[in-house]
């Protein structure tokens, strides 16, 4: 079985960037979606204590 | 990017592709010419007696695909051009609907690659597009062939396509794709053992993350 580069890309992108639209993977951080305005928040941990981080 | 729609309708009694009337369909498809094209798949079922088409009714749990093969080598090597991750997304058809029979699939094929990944030594050699679908069961039905009857002349030219592009990716390849996303270089996350591993910058190491009473935290044990 064969995989296109196309399709591969693909299947990748839904993982970095679901269709439910909970979170995005993007330049090696974790978003997720603040359901209040549906911006998506870099999730920081610093010290043990998560928090959000800049908006993608 | 240009994407090219061609609807078409399929009778899933029949498995044949038909006119609007109910009647099969005669025009040949450009579809092989290695440029990215999209189906829209209205699949019905026609009343033998009124030619009335009513559209037929797909379970949640279905999946599509499209696959190359030989024609008349069905037992033989075959090659998925669109897996499901390519169908019914949305946005990619205004009245997209599963459950209406209202399919729509997205893909680029280069002739020359099939041939190649079907090990055909002889670039004559005709291929058959199967749609498929997959239930929830994991039953695999063929909903409709698309053979050389179907596909013009681009199907059968492998110089049409020939330099248009597409190309496969080897396991391997793949694999280091994917851990670029599991594991990005210098990334503040890593997804392992079906943790999310998140990176603390004071203390400069990855741990491992979840919920706890209903927010999110680091995990006593990591």
């Amino acid at each position: 079985m064969l995989l296109t580069r196309h399709m591969a890309t693909a299947l990748l992108q839904m993982i970095r960037t679901p269709r439910s639209g909970t979170y995005r993977l993007h330049n090696g951080r974790v978003y997720v979606r603040d359901k209040a305005d549906g911006t998506y928040r870099a999730v920081v941990l610093k010290d043990g204590v998560i928090s959000t981080g800049e908006t993608l | 990017m240009t994407i090219r729609t061609i609807p078409l309708r399929i009778d899933v009694m029949r498995a044949i592709l038909v006119e609007s009337n109910g009647s099969p369909y005669t025009q040949k498809l450009r579809l092989v010419r290695g440029d990215d094209v999209q189906l829209n798949l209205d699949v019905v079922t026609v009343d033998p007696a009124t030619q009335a088409l009513t559209p037929f009714a797909f379970d949640d749990g279905t999946v599509f695909r499209l696959v190359g093969k030989r024609e008349k080598d069905y037992g033989g090597p075959e090659v998925i051009l669109a897996d499901a991750n390519t169908w019914n997304v949305t946005g990619h058809r205004t009245d997209l609907s599963v459950a209406g029979g209202k399919l729509s699939c997205r893909f680029r094929l280069n002739r020359q690659t099939l041939l190649n990944a079907l090990g055909a030594e002889n670039p004559s050699l005709k291929v058959v597009i199967d749609i498929e679908a997959i239930t929830s069961a994991g039953e695999v039905s063929t909903l409709v062939q698309l053979n050389e009857t179907i596909l013009n002349d681009a199907a059968r030219n492998p110089a049409a396509a020939a330099d248009a592009g597409d190309d496969y990716v080897s396991l391997d390849e793949f694999r280091a794709m994917l851990r670029e996303i599991t594991h990005p270089t210098e990334g503040a996350y890593k997804l392992e053992d079906g943790f999310v591993h998140l990176w603390d910058v004071e203390t400069e190491q990855f741990r491992r993350v979840g919920l706890m009473e209903g927010g999110l935290a680091v995990l006593e044990d990591s």
